[in-house]
């Protein structure tokens, strides 16, 4: 728990809303495809979280770069994704997505035990230093 | 708050009256200049309510055009000056934003995001449909690979480089619409916005003066007047473009410490070349130029770099997957910062043009059996290429002819401004080599193709972003030299120049800042008849579109559909199941001479089950501005109709519809 409060908020707000619009994208295609939202819920997490999803992991430091790449790698990963289905016979949309779909929840997850293994290891490291110095004042 | 202050010279810092020293940069305060701090204060509240104002204004004069009185100028014919005030304010309103003593990026943001919205969004907000004709033909490729889930490449060329299709009729399904139709007319809005991110960063590795970043943001969008932001995988292709271009001027400019002929053995040829042509004095000083490294580096770790590049990669196999022209303009741009050691690794464009040649080898075979000569036929045509791209377009109607000849000169005009401001930034001590090496690099591809007559253009586009920075910079550039510029290009050598020193660095004179004021007028005012000059023959009406999807429920698959003229929204369903003409482009004698014969003997040769011919609106509009006579189309019409071979089978106020009734109408589809 300790842990969890030393990360920053902002360390989980890409993989929180990158899960939501997966989660969000789903809904809307696959339980209320008739919803008027349905283009935008769909278009944000095709144009950004294929892309945001990667770029995380790249440790960018400006927001615009993070963007930018985020932005060019979906349009990527969608067109591959897509591309790759069609030239080997089994075009669907549907499926398509839910691959996207798979793709962004892997990503997120295994952002999530990235985050939370480097808050762990600097938690570990910052007690280390704090033992170390007790031990010398101690001596 | 009403208490006069000092404004230091050096790093523009407002500062108490009674100092002696910039608290900022450490600058002597004996030149300073005093201010009133309520002058600063007022303009800092204009330019967030100017902005506002003039968005509120434009939303507002839009229902005041009347996009059906528009003459051969194009869209500025029919715009009410409400429109155009609104555009000044916000210019006005930039302009003060830019030239304010400490100008905020938030600011100027918000001005060119309005800019971007009121330039590339109007048409969407004044025409009835999707505008353009050719988007019309792009929803007929997403439409086929909707429908079959496959892509046929001896259909259409652009079946051969299928990733923009692929990936729109993807979205397009997904997002629940039936055709890219009900989206592709904000695509302009779209890819403008998304162009700011790299056109940025693109920017700031030149610079670190803000002004020169935000003035070559807003001179890029009111000089990228060419069309090619549609719904298309050009638009696309183009943010790509640019983002590899800003990844690789970002994080793989080559350092200070790293000498152009690091990889000496790997290079040895290339460096003897060029050893060998350095011997003349004034290429040898035009080669250390050339090859002197960029000063403004961004750290990176060498993960970073890795993973940062394989990004190159795969957005470069995107556009090698998407569009025949861009990965060429890619690899022109790459090879020559490469072969100038501008940006490492050097063989990044010898991949590239490895996998742009098996993509077109293995994947765009069906193309280029059928096209090879068209592939290879205008190489060395120059005086071919020049006659495609800018003599054949100067005809048509009067109108026509002057925004044609406006877009000519407003291309020079811009090219010489960047080529004044590329050389007194030189004159200034700055090494733009990287800039100047990709406003020249995409210039020798019109000697290889002409590209349908459009090559001028896309260059145009490409090579637009240096050289609206070089166009900026003319106005924004500080002194940088101390010594010769010639003394200073060896590698090795850094330097940092004023304005590098400083966000915003000093204003120019008062003679500068009119020169800027007087440019953005010209650049806006003449951005609104060179981009939308067009237009008459470009805005498609719904009657229009109703003619077009009526015959579609009429026609049988496999007849024959014609239009008299281009300009017809026409393909977009059902795109294999029928034979496509264009009159104008097969037998245009006829079209011309109103010969009904030859018109069927046309369509005697084609083996179709039923033949139509349909004349709309944009059509008609499109053949008086390339100089066909006024009223032509509908003298056509009447003489087909007197012929007795032909039966009117649907009317409306754009839209006429003709069936083929008089010769043999044979064969199976």
């Amino acid at each position: 728990m300790q842990t969890m409060k030393r990360v920053s908020w902002l360390m989980w707000l890409w993989p929180m809303i990158i899960m939501l619009s997966a989660s969000a994208a789903g809904l809307v295609t696959f339980v209320f495809p008739g919803l008027v939202v349905r283009p935008a819920v769909v278009m944000w997490f095709l144009f950004v979280c294929p892309g945001m999803t990667v770029v995380r992991f790249f440790g960018l430091a400006e927001n615009i770069i993070e963007w930018m790449l985020a932005l060019a790698l979906s349009f990527v990963i969608d067109a591959f994704i897509a591309g790759i289905l069609l030239y080997a016979g089994w075009w669907s949309p549907i499926r398509i997505l839910s691959i996207l779909i798979g793709f962004c929840l892997i990503g997120t997850i295994i952002q999530l035990v990235v985050v939370y293994s480097n808050a762990a290891r600097l938690e570990l490291k910052q007690m280390h230093v704090k033992h170390s110095k007790n031990a010398q004042n101690d001596s | 708050m009403l208490v006069k202050g000092l404004r230091c010279l050096q790093c523009n810092a407002i500062l108490p009256a009674s100092t002696k020293f910039c608290g900022i940069c450490g600058e002597k305060l004996d030149k300073s200049v005093k201010v009133w701090p309520i002058v600063s204060l007022l303009s800092d509240v204009a330019v967030v309510l100017l902005p506002l104002f003039a968005i509120a204004l434009w939303s507002f004069s839009l229902s005041s055009i009347h996009i059906r009185n528009m003459t051969d100028l194009g869209l500025v014919s029919v715009l009410p000056a409400t429109t155009i005030i609104a555009l000044l304010i916000l210019m006005i309103s930039f302009y003060i934003a830019l030239n304010q003593q400490k100008p905020r990026a938030l600011v100027l943001l918000l001005h060119v995001l309005l800019l971007i919205f009121m330039l590339y969004s109007i048409t969407t907000f004044v025409e009835e449909a999707p505008r353009f004709a050719i988007v019309y033909r792009h929803a007929g490729y997403a439409d086929f690979i909707m429908r079959t889930g496959a892509v046929d490449p001896s259909l259409d060329a652009y079946f051969s480089w299928p990733g923009f299709f692929i990936f729109s009729a993807f979205l397009t399904r997904v997002a629940g619409y039936n055709s890219i139709l009900s989206y592709a007319d904000w695509a302009p809005l779209y890819l403008n916005l998304i162009y700011l991110g790299p056109l940025y960063v693109i920017f700031c590795t030149a610079t670190a003066n803000k002004r020169i970043v935000w003035l070559g943001i807003f001179f890029f969008y009111v000089t990228d007047w060419i069309w090619q932001d549609y719904f298309s995988p050009q638009g696309l292709d183009f943010f790509m473009y640019l983002v590899i271009i800003a990844i690789l001027l970002k994080w793989f400019k080559r350092s200070a410490s790293t000498p152009p002929h690091s990889h000496a053995r790997r290079w040895h040829g290339l460096d003897r070349l060029f050893s060998l042509i350095t011997r003349l004095p004034l290429v040898s000083r035009l080669y250390e130029w050339l090859i002197a490294p960029d000063t403004r580096l961004a750290p990176v770790h060498p993960r970073q770099r890795a993973i940062l590049f394989a990004c190159v990669v795969v957005i470069f196999a995107f556009m090698v997957f998407s569009h025949p022209l861009t990965p060429f303009m890619a690899i022109a741009s790459v090879a020559a910062l490469a072969i100038f050691g501008r940006i490492t690794p050097r063989w990044l464009p010898i991949l590239m043009s490895v996998m742009t040649a098996a993509w077109i080898i293995f994947m765009a075979q069906a193309y280029l059996v059928g096209h090879i000569a068209n592939v290879l036929g205008g190489v060395g045509q120059f005086n071919s290429a020049i006659s495609d791209n800018v003599t054949s377009r100067l005809q048509g109607s009067p109108e026509h002819t002057f925004i044609t000849r406006l877009r000519l000169f407003m291309t020079l005009f811009v090219w010489g401004l960047a080529f004044v401001g590329g050389f007194r930034r030189l004159r200034r001590g700055y090494r733009d080599a990287t800039f100047v090496l990709l406003a020249v690099a995409p210039f020798p591809i019109l000697l290889v193709q002409s590209y349908g007559g459009e090559m001028l253009m896309r260059i145009y586009l490409f090579t637009l972003p240096p050289m609206v920075f070089f166009a900026a910079a003319l106005f924004y550039s500080t002194s940088a030299r101390s010594t010769s510029v010639w003394k200073r290009a060896g590698y090795g050598l850094s330097f940092l120049a004023q304005e590098e020193r400083s966000a915003f660095a000093r204003s120019p004179s008062k003679w500068m800042k009119v020169a800027v004021g007087v440019i953005c007028i010209v650049l806006l005012g003449s951005f609104l008849f060179t981009r939308y000059g067009n237009e008459r023959d470009d805005y498609i009406t719904n009657a229009e579109l109703a003619g077009v999807r009526h015959l579609y429920s009429i026609a049988p698959p496999g007849s024959l559909l014609m239009t008299a003229w281009d300009g017809t929204p026409w393909e977009f369903q059902n795109y294999e199941k029928y034979f496509h003409e264009v009159l104008g482009d097969d037998v245009p004698d006829a079209i011309v001479n109103k010969d009904v014969g030859a018109i069927v003997r046309f369509i005697e040769n084609v083996t179709a089950t039923k033949a139509y011919l349909i004349l709309t609106r944009s059509q008609k509009a499109t053949a008086e501005a390339s100089g066909l006579p006024p009223d032509i189309l509908n003298q056509l019409e009447h003489a087909l109709l007197r012929s007795g071979k032909f039966v009117p089978v649907y009317s409306n106020s754009d839209a006429q519809i003709l069936l083929y009734t008089g010769g043999t109408v044979r064969g199976s589809p």
